[in-house]
């Protein structure tokens, strides 16, 4: 499989400011080549509706092994909690908001025994996820294309 | 003054090799193209960091109940592999009961790890390095209600 992610994010003064503005001061957050591609192992697409006030523990990708580092985001439109506990056994606990116009997002990347989402809300949410299992990654993994987008922009 | 901010985490996943990544994403059902916060306060930090080094990131201005967007980076020295976490102290949905985040992330000059959360209840917000040499660059922002 063949795995790219990228991240852009702007600040502009108004709200009726377009993604096309872009390009002005910038933070100093690298802005690189848009592109990166690495192999990755297995990965977990889904989409789920949730309940009032349920919860659900994830499946994971098949082949994942807790030693192994998963890339984990989910969208939102509600609230959900989420709860990952570490291979240690210690647990992380994060309440993740979104709204219809806004979505709530959460990204990380980390060993894992589990995920469970928890929706404490009284109506039913959509969420969305990814569950990517990194590839084993240090200063002699080879890359196709270049580094990785992180632009951020301030007018 | 406020301002709008504009995110797209995006992943793409392909069965084959391709040229242009960004052509294509079946992901694009699940996750929006685009995500647009308007933010009306936030404070970006560089930290150069070793391992058990911390630091609370102050948003001023804000309480409990505001939304706010958190955007880590972190890149280790000399292409090796940095590691960091944020640990954030919470309330729970139901406003009382105390919960903690301990959100890791790991990546490399070349392929730099990341952390975006959009959350509200949080009272505090420590970035916490796991590895030495690490270069740490972090957004916290209060999305505007």
């Amino acid at each position: 499989m063949i795995f790219a992610r990228r991240f852009f994010s702007k600040l502009a003064p108004d709200s009726d400011a377009s993604i096309s503005d872009l390009g002005v001061a910038r933070w100093s957050m690298r802005d690189v080549d848009p592109n990166i591609r690495l192999v990755v192992d297995g990965e977990v697409n889904a989409q789920l509706s949730l309940a009032t006030v349920t919860s659900v523990t994830l499946d994971l990708p098949d082949d994942y092994v807790n030693t192994d580092y998963l890339f984990c985001q989910f969208q939102t439109e509600g609230v959900m909690k989420v709860t990952v506990t570490n291979p240690d056994s210690s647990t992380s606990v994060v309440l993740v908001s979104g709204t219809s116009d806004t979505p709530g997002i959460y990204s990380f990347t980390q060993k894992v025994t589990s995920i469970v989402i928890n929706n404490p809300t009284a109506t039913t949410i959509t969420i969305g996820y990814q569950l990517i299992i990194m590839p084993p990654l240090d200063e002699s993994t080879s890359f196709r294309g270049g580094a990785q987008t992180f632009g951020m922009y301030q007018p | 003054m406020s301002y709008t901010l504009f995110t797209t985490p995006e992943i793409e996943i392909y069965s084959d090799n391709v040229t242009d990544p960004m052509s294509s994403s079946f992901v694009q059902a699940i996750f929006n193209e685009l995500l647009q916060y308007e933010v009306d306060s936030y404070k970006v930090q560089t930290l150069v960091m070793d391992s058990g080094d911390s630091s609370t990131i102050t948003l001023t201005g804000t309480v409990l109940a505001n939304r706010k967007f958190i955007l880590l980076k972190v890149v280790g020295a000399d292409r090796a592999i940095g590691h960091a976490h944020i640990l954030t102290a919470a309330k729970d949905y139901d406003g009382v009961t105390s919960i903690v985040g301990r959100i890791h992330t790991m990546g490399t000059e070349l392929f730099p790890g990341y952390i975006l959360l959009t959350t509200y209840n949080v009272s505090q917000i420590d970035v916490v390095a796991d590895s030495d040499d690490i270069e740490v660059q972090i957004f916290a922002s209060k999305i505007q209600a």
